[in-house]
């Protein structure tokens, strides 16, 4: 079964990915503020989906510590609130696989979270 | 959060000053008795007694609610957030099940996790949350309409309807951007935003001329329209006084509306600098070469405000031709920093030779200092 991280502090976001994530046979474990999902990246996971704006720090600094640091190329799909041109690029340059904003729909990050998990 | 309460808080308050009032009025009262001799010492120090028992009575009262208050709140908070934890839990199994949710009413918890989770989503389920928001009926429009609804009340209201999405309620929104109290218009106009789809559009900006809303924050209010801005931000170009068309033409820029950029080339010869400088920002964030307007934009870049010089040159640069570049060569000797920095980045963007050349041949030496420090940046 594969594990997907999921590390965002919205309840409503949370639930809705975790009931998603479970229809589909993943197992998610949620993490929901910065310092939390520093430690959970220690893991290896099968995917991560990841919010930037977060208690205690930013998603795009716990990408650039995966990426940088732990020199992890697990698929990392940022779901965020954040719609700037900047943050994408952000996260595009950080090695990030998918940009999805808020509100969004769960059917499409659920189908290319399926792919990237597909081609590991 | 759990927050009611406060009347009974103020109630109290208003018990316990009536209390001590009519024990220091009882006390002035038979002090002064005493001083003309119509009572006696122990009928005094009985007074003082009873004055001492009241005042120590209502403050414990006082006390007494405020630690019941807070005891009863954080229990109480416990309690909603576990019931609105269980029906997000329960529409979110609904949703992915394909189910139908239970019948209303709903408790308030219902709403809220429902709410949030409109909030969230989009596509079919966001349609078939709007659909069972619908069908639940839900009481906020009626609000708007009542009366003797108080002023937060309201406000939730309005925000709960912004959420909500329901275009049906705009017509219960609209009049509260005319409302005396400019909170309540504000969060009108943002609900109004949130509402309004076809036909709505230009009621909601016929509505905001109306509403008369500071420039920010009508910016706001277009900016939350996003792809169904267009109708609304025409509106206000041909209708709007200088407020409105400067909120338009900034939401122009942002929202990337190319399809009015016609609409926007006029305000290049506005006397208005403010509007003059939005309407050049517009331009820039959509990237649209100023052909025919060449003289406009000279006669801006000689202005003797600094930041229509810099817009100027900015747009300038998106003409990308020999009028341009000698510009914004003459452009490198103003002396403000960023008109500088706007042609020096211009210049790179056109013409990386010629940006060199001016890094070592362009007669300022301040000139020289911001194309050689643009180059090495671009390097």
């Amino acid at each position: 079964m594969a594990r997907v991280l999921v590390v965002e502090d919205d309840p409503t976001v949370a639930k809705v990915l975790e009931v998603a994530l479970g229809r589909e046979g993943y197992l998610s474990f949620l993490v929901r503020d910065y310092p939390s999902a520093k430690v959970a990246l220690q893991e290896d996971w099968d995917a991560i989906i990841l919010d930037i704006n977060l208690p205690g720090g930013s998603g795009l600094d716990l990408l650039r510590y995966l990426r940088k640091e732990l020199r992890k190329s697990t698929p990392v799909l940022i779901l965020s609130g954040l719609k700037q041109e900047r943050s994408l690029a952000e996260a595009q340059a950080l090695g990030a696989q998918e940009y999805f904003t808020k509100p969004f729909s769960p059917g499409g990050l659920i189908k290319r979270l399926k792919e990237y998990v597909a081609a590991r | 959060m759990w927050r009611r309460g406060e009347r009974l808080y103020a109630l109290l308050v208003f018990l316990v000053v009536l209390l001590e009032g009519l024990a220091l009025g009882s006390l002035v009262v038979v002090f002064s008795g005493r001083l003309f001799g119509l009572f006696g010492y122990p009928q005094v120090y009985g007074a003082l007694w009873q004055a001492l028992v009241l005042t120590g009575t209502a403050l414990g009262l006082l006390a007494a609610y405020i630690l019941l208050y807070h005891v009863y709140s954080a229990s109480r908070e416990l309690l909603d957030r576990k019931a609105y934890e269980d029906w997000l839990a329960r529409f979110t199994e609904i949703l992915f099940a394909g189910g139908s949710p239970p019948p209303p009413p709903w408790p308030r918890e219902a709403f809220e996790a429902l709410l949030d989770l409109r909030e969230m989503l989009k596509g079919e389920f966001a349609e078939r949350i709007t659909e069972w928001l619908r069908q639940a009926n839900p009481p906020w429009p009626r609000i708007l309409k009542a009366r003797l609804a108080s002023r937060p009340l309201r406000l939730e209201a309005l925000e709960a309807l912004a959420q909500a999405r329901l275009p049906e309620t705009l017509e219960a929104v609209l009049p509260y951007l005319a409302h005396p109290d400019p909170v309540l218009r504000l969060a009108a106009a943002r609900a109004g935003a949130r509402v309004a789809q076809g036909q709505g559009l230009l009621d909601l900006a016929k509505a905001l001329l109306e509403a008369a809303l500071p420039r920010g924050a009508l910016l706001e209010v277009l900016l939350l329209l996003e792809d169904r801005a267009e109708p609304v931000v025409e509106y206000l170009l041909s209708q709007g006084g200088g407020e409105e068309v400067w909120a338009a033409l900034e939401a122009v820029g942002r929202l990337k509306l190319a399809s009015l950029v016609e609409r926007v080339l006029p305000f290049l010869d506005q006397a208005d600098p403010e509007l003059k400088a939005a309407a050049m920002r517009a331009l820039y964030r959509l990237r649209y070469p100023p052909h025919g307007y060449e003289g406009l934009l000279l006669a801006a870049l000689k202005d003797e405000r600094e930041f229509l010089r810099a817009h100027a040159a900015r747009l300038m640069a998106l003409l990308g031709n020999d009028l341009a570049q000698r510009a914004l060569w003459k452009a490198l000797s103003d002396p403000s920093f960023y008109v500088r920095r706007a042609a020096a980045e211009g210049l790179l963007r056109m013409n990386k030779g010629f940006l060199a050349q001016a890094a070592e041949r362009h007669p300022d030496p301040f000139g020289r200092a911001m194309a050689q420090q643009v180059l090495r940046e671009a390097a």
